[in-house]
């Protein structure tokens, strides 16, 4: 590919708690690496880090702001957790259920309220809003104002509306077990939205249900966008407003192991997946989704680096020597091309000799 | 830090859209490594029951498949391109190949030709010298029959001027002959061809008598007494002796086998029987030329 026609890359962060520290270390390589994002999309987490990247200016500020406030989270209660939920969540571990985000957990937690009421067990009734996200929303105020959002890459975020909280996670169990899907996230263009909205279409791509309020964005409530086409992972892994945007590349970076997202569905663009390469799972899955400290964020940031670096270099070398080839290969024809006018000219100069 | 070299060269490592098949090919090595990974993890009763419940494992092996075959079917596409490149390498190498011969051949062609045109430029090259020393030969034989004329026309012109009038007519003769054997004259009549020598030589004669006649005021074919030709001349001073001792130097070699010079310049000795009581101008010249050239060479003493 020639210099001057550089595609146009969107960089799609994925949803995952805590693990979106993973997003730090990913968005260090692709500043060293020098890739040029032209439009960022987020889920989750993913929407929160984004609206950083976004704002930023560049991918070196990207990094360094997203590392400054990760650091900052670790040292924070970024969620404050009521007196009730530490039992909730224990029980929710207690079952062994192989969660892949807090929907599940909450979808668990909600069915696990209903076991315990029926075994007559001292748990806390359900309670919406069982974590105050007060401290985000104020970290949030601050590194993603409305005017530097204007200002800064086009940026989706992924929201799904909710039906209530209930039975929003009966949809999702629904979707576990494959006895339906969920309805496919909205996928809001943040400054497309008026000032007031922007940072609440932020929180309710954040707002796991049942743990977050919902937030109310165009007149419609939205909540956590991981919750969309859950079966397909598509609402957690918003890659498609990117396309929309006419992105011909697009780098994904999952916050799970082993994402059931499926590349394949898009056949006109380039994907290029960061996924974990050793199991991101340090504590148990509450833990990790929740688990803002400053060890698990500097250990998901340098494995987020580590991937990032294999899977993009793996792709940029290969992409790399290809062009070298083609290019040597455009050199040969024009070689080749000059050859023929160099031997009439010796065929000239030789029957002038002889 | 950012590695600069890398930010540089980044626009020449992002994929186009018809790269794609290498973008799925690579990362999706990345990608079944996660599938695989989590795969391999879910080995427990209960992970592998819940797997199999919500139909993940299967889901996750036929990711696994759909990727590894269209990493395959990636792999026959590069191959292809691969291929055909090398194709295109082999058909250049080919082609420069042949262009190589050729050129060894036209190189080979010329640097024969170069051969040739040397060996042509070696031959006009002596032909050159051959005619540069002939040129140069005949220049110098031009130059030395130019200053033999000279010399012979000085010394003439010397005798028209009377510078020679202590001597008798003989030793006049004596004198020029011996200045011109001695002179550039000479060592023309060395070196000059047989026919230019003889030429030059009678043109001497010639002049001889032309002279001799004049100075002794007779009439070419007209005998007069020897003495006329053999005795000093009337002036009798001290240039005439100097002259005479001149002459007697130049002729102290002179033996009575070359009887006309020898008489000429030893007149108060007895006379030669082969010299004669008369004779004119011509004989005089025969006499003193057969005793001061020998086989056709000026030579004196």
């Amino acid at each position: 590919m020639s210099a001057n026609t550089t595609p146009k890359i969107g960089l799609a962060l994925t949803g995952g708690g805590a693990k979106g520290a993973y997003h730090v270390g990913a968005l260090k390589a692709i500043a060293e690496l020098g890739v040029p994002i032209h439009a960022v999309s987020g889920a989750s987490i993913g929407a929160l880090n984004g609206a950083v990247v976004a704002t930023a200016g560049n991918m070196q500020q990207a990094h360094k702001n997203l590392d400054a406030i990760w650091k900052a989270l670790g040292e924070d209660d970024v969620i404050s957790v009521s007196g009730k939920a530490p039992a909730y969540l224990g029980m929710l571990l207690g079952m062994g259920a192989a969660f892949r985000a807090m929907p599940v957990l909450t979808a668990g937690f909600t069915v696990a309220s209903r076991v315990a009421d029926y075994f007559e067990l001292d748990i806390p009734s359900l309670d919406p809003h069982v974590l105050d996200d007060t401290h985000l929303v104020k970290l949030l105020q601050e590194c993603a104002k409305p005017q530097a959002l204007k200002n800064g890459l086009p940026f989706y975020v992924s929201v799904f509306e909710t039906s209530g909280g209930l039975e929003d996670i009966l949809g999702v169990l629904r979707s576990i077990v494959r006895l339906g899907n969920t309805a496919e996230s909205d996928f809001l263009h943040i400054q497309s939205l008026p000032d007031a909205e922007m940072q609440e279409a932020l929180m309710a791509s954040a707002a796991l249900p049942l743990l977050f309020r919902a937030r109310k964005v165009q007149g419609k409530l939205y909540t956590d966008g991981g919750q969309g086409d859950w079966y397909g992972v598509g609402g957690n892994t918003p890659v498609k407003p990117l396309i929309d945007a006419g992105c011909d590349t697009i780098i994904v970076v999952h916050l799970c192991d082993g994402s059931a997202w499926n590349r394949n569905q898009y056949q006109n663009t380039n994907i290029i997946e960061v996924r974990p390469q050793e199991s991101l799972a340090i504590g148990n899955a509450v833990s990790d989704v929740l688990g803002f400290d400053n060890t698990r964020i500097t250990q998901w940031s340098e494995q987020g680096y580590a991937d990032a670096m294999h899977c993009l270099k793996r792709v940029f070398d290969t992409v790399r020597n290809v062009n070298q080839m083609e290019s040597s290969r455009a050199r040969l024809d024009q070689s080749l091309a000059g050859n023929s006018g160099s031997e009439q000219s010796l065929e000239d100069a030789m029957k002038r000799i002889f | 830090m950012i590695i600069e070299h890398e930010m540089m060269e980044i626009t020449h490592a992002l994929p186009s859209l018809k790269q794609k098949f290498l973008v799925d090919l690579v990362n999706g090595i990345d990608v079944n490594t996660d599938r695989i990974r989590v795969q391999g993890d879910s080995s427990g009763f209960f992970s592998r029951l819940w797997d199999s419940f919500t139909g993940d494992d299967h889901r996750r092996q036929h990711q696994i498949n759909e990727n590894l075959n269209k990493g395959l079917d990636s792999c026959l596409t590069w191959l292809n391109s691969l291929t055909n490149e090398i194709t295109l390498t082999n058909n250049a190498l080919v082609k420069v190949s042949s262009g190589l011969i050729k050129v060894r051949n036209d190189l080979a062609r010329v640097a024969h030709f170069a051969a040739d045109t040397r060996d042509h430029l070696e031959h006009l090259q002596m032909v050159v010298d051959r005619r540069f020393n002939d040129l140069e030969m005949q220049i110098r034989d031009v130059d030395l029959r130019q200053r033999a004329h000279q010399q012979m026309d000085s010394l003439f012109t010397s005798w028209q001027a009377g510078n020679y009038q202590a001597l008798s007519i003989a030793e006049r003769v004596f004198l020029v002959i011996s200045e011109l054997a001695w002179g550039v004259f000479g060592d023309y009549c060395k070196k000059a061809k047989e026919t230019d020598r003889q030429q030059l030589l009678i043109d001497l004669r010639n002049r001889f008598i032309i002279q001799v006649s004049a100075d002794a005021g007779v009439a070419r074919d007209k005998r007069v007494d020897s003495n006329n030709w053999l005795c000093n001349g009337p002036v009798r001073n001290e240039l005439a002796s100097q002259y005479l001792q001149a002459v007697a130097y130049l002729g102290d070699q002179i033996t009575q086998e070359q009887p006309f010079a020898w008489y000429a310049l030893n007149t108060q000795k007895e006379r030669p029987l082969t010299v004669p009581f008369l004779m004119d101008a011509p004989r005089l010249i025969k006499g003193m030329s057969n005793d001061l050239l020998k086989e056709g060479y000026l030579y004196v003493g």
